[in-house]
């Protein structure tokens, strides 16, 4: 068992507003951690409408980008996190990544 | 062959760093294409911008996030998904951070059943919810189900309630003061119609009729009390509803509050054909207390006792006390309280029985400065009654004052103890002003000397050397408080006690007062009973 599946999780969701792209990602990450990571995630939404400036903190390009703070090491899944294989993958919570 | 081995090494490695790095830019890309990007951040000569790919919506997204109603959308789980400003602010949620939290962290155990499934479960509900600190918030929900990108979306429309309740509760008020306003314009009316009668009839005397000129004044001297009751009634109900009204603590001793009270309602009380019983305890009821304002609360007790009993009913007033709490009761067998007036039986403008009010006049602020002065000193007031007909009890509780303060106390503040006549100066430039008053305290007995033009008063005063003096503050060609400091100046005056009266009574002007050197800030017009406080009283026990 290593990290990923035992410690806890830290995400910081960056979101412009509230549309359509945002809101589905919002969502979609709920459900996800609830699924896969119950009990031990913490998510931060962060609209960078509000501040843009945020953005500098994890060099935020695109909107939205999901962020993994903890555990390490950091990775960034960009777009409506609607395809869980690819987030399990990307966060590596599923052997076929690299 | 090592070193082919060690640089095929260093590539491999090399190989896996680019590919890590192109690991985050394709991916963007790769979002990109697949329609899973909104937005991006750009830098330009401000800094960090968002550039939106679409700004649909604009009329909508304006009218929805600037409407004065909350809006509010939440998946399945509850999640607040959106909300706007109206909405955050409503429940006292960051705007910032209220996205992603849950929505039932607003909706107190009570509402719950409104929801089904995360769901309102009626097209629309009153609902009460509960802000972040914890306050209650009631609202009207409307609730809409939506998809987005299949999956249901619930949408709140969240009127604020508690406004409407506040609207209705200023319409309300404002009709309560306009009535009142008329109450007020009749009754100042009414002693000035007999006033204005006495003094034609006097000036169409012939020769002056000693009955007649002591009807007028009898007349007159009534009149001018009432009057002068409907003013300082209507300057308290000013100072209650600006929170302004002021009382002086000192050690007193309640019984002699309550023998006042009884005097000054004596013959009204009589006049009913009213039977008043008192009881006092034998032992000093000691109170931190202004003496002057809770014989009003009092008498205002007693007063309303006598209004509201049929002719020769009976009032008793007692005073009991142990060691913590003092508790005056004031008991009638008249037309009683009902329950629906009860709760309200002690605030401004109530609703009281309006046409036994009118017919005994009076502005009806009795019970209302009752209970501000009373819990200004940290007491409360209750009133208790069977209902109609069945009379009705008033009880003040205040608390003792540990006993073991000064017993040599007075009542009143009293400067001078003794009874023997004063020189007193009274300087005003209104002529009439200081002679009255300088009538008033010939009559009490004292020593009088006017003076109306503030540049004389220091050497009036070296040369007549008062005892006391009433100052008014605006006097128009010299500066009262400057004149008070160089009175001080003067060494022969230095147990001189100075009064300053004028028409202002606010804090400043009291301030300003005492600095300047005063003893005592007194609001025209003087009422005769700080005179005698100033000058002592007659022995109460």
């Amino acid at each position: 068992m290593g990290p990923v599946d035992t410690e806890f999780w830290n995400l910081r969701l960056y979101v412009a507003g509230q549309s359509t792209k945002c809101t589905a990602a919002v969502r979609n990450l709920n459900r996800f951690c609830e699924e896969h990571l119950a009990g031990r995630y913490h998510i931060e939404v962060v609209d960078l409408l509000q501040n843009p400036r945020l953005a500098r903190d994890d060099q935020i390009l695109a909107i939205p980008t999901l962020v993994r703070k903890l555990p390490e090491p950091l990775r960034k899944i960009v777009g409506d996190l609607s395809n869980t294989e690819k987030m399990l993958v990307g966060f590596d919570l599923r052997p076929g990544g690299s | 062959m090592e070193t082919h081995k060690s640089e095929l090494e260093a590539l491999q490695r090399q190989l896996a760093e680019l590919q890590a790095r192109l690991r985050e830019p394709e991916e963007i890309i790769r979002a990109i294409r697949d329609g899973e990007v909104d937005a991006f951040v750009v830098n330009d000569a401000f800094g960090e911008q968002i550039y939106r790919l679409r700004n649909v919506d604009v009329l909508y997204r304006g009218m929805i996030e600037q409407m004065r109603q909350g809006a509010v959308a939440l998946d399945q789980d509850g999640l607040v998904l959106y909300s706007n400003a109206y909405f955050a602010e409503l429940v006292g949620a960051d705007r910032e951070r209220i996205v992603g939290t849950s929505f039932f962290a607003f909706v107190p155990e009570e509402s719950r059943p409104h929801f089904v499934n995360g769901e309102l479960a009626a097209p629309q509900a009153d609902v009460l919810l509960r802000a972040t600190d914890g306050s209650p918030v009631p609202v009207q929900l409307c609730g809409t189900r939506i998809v987005l990108e299949g999956s249901p979306v619930h949408c709140l429309i969240v009127t604020d309630l508690g406004e409407e309740q506040r609207r209705e509760q200023l319409v309300i008020e404002s009709r309560k003061k306009d009535e009142f306003l008329a109450m007020l314009a009749h009754e100042l009316r009414n002693p000035i119609a007999p006033i204005r009668n006495a003094i034609q009839v006097l000036d169409l005397a012939g020769e002056p009729d000693p009955a007649r000129v002591a009807w007028a004044r009898q007349l007159i001297g009534r009149q001018v009390q009432q009057l002068g009751r409907l003013v300082d009634d209507l300057m308290d109900i000013s100072r209650i509803t600006r929170g302004k009204l002021q009382i002086e603590r000192r050690p007193i001793d309640l019984r002699s509050v309550v023998q006042r009270a009884v005097e000054t309602t004596e013959s009204h009380i009589e006049d009913r054909g009213h039977r008043l019983t008192v009881e006092l305890p034998n032992r000093r009821v000691p109170v931190a207390g202004d003496a002057v304002r809770l014989s009003q609360v009092v008498s205002n007790v007693l007063h309303n006792a006598a209004k509201f009993t049929p002719d020769g009913g009976d009032i008793s007033i007692s005073l009991e006390a142990n060691g913590v709490d003092a508790r005056i009761t004031v008991r009638d067998c008249g037309i009683g309280i009902g329950a629906d007036v009860l709760p309200r039986v002690f605030d401004l403008f109530a609703q009281g029985d309006a046409t036994v009010e009118r017919k005994q006049g009076g502005l009806g602020i009795g019970l209302a400065l009752v209970r501000n002065v009373v819990e200004m000193h940290g007491g409360r007031v209750q009133a208790r009654s069977d209902g109609h007909g069945k009379g009705s009890e008033i009880v003040v509780e205040l608390p003792v004052l540990d006993d073991a303060a000064d017993e040599a106390s007075a009542d009143l503040p009293v400067p001078h103890s003794s009874e023997h006549p004063k020189r007193v100066m009274v300087v005003d430039d209104n002529v009439d002003a200081a002679d009255s008053l300088a009538i008033l305290l010939q009559m009490l007995g004292h020593e009088v000397r006017t003076v109306t033009e503030g540049a004389k008063v220091v050497a009036e005063a070296e040369a007549f050397r008062p005892d006391l003096m009433f100052l008014d503050i605006g006097l128009p060609d010299v500066n009262g408080y400057e004149l008070a400091a160089s009175l001080r100046r003067v060494p022969s005056l230095h147990a001189l006690q100075l009064v300053a009266l004028t028409g202002y009574g606010q804090k400043e002007y009291r301030e300003r007062s005492r600095n300047a050197g005063f003893d005592h800030h007194w609001v025209k017009p003087l009422d005769i009973r700080k005179l005698e406080s100033l000058f002592g009283e007659r022995a109460s026990e």
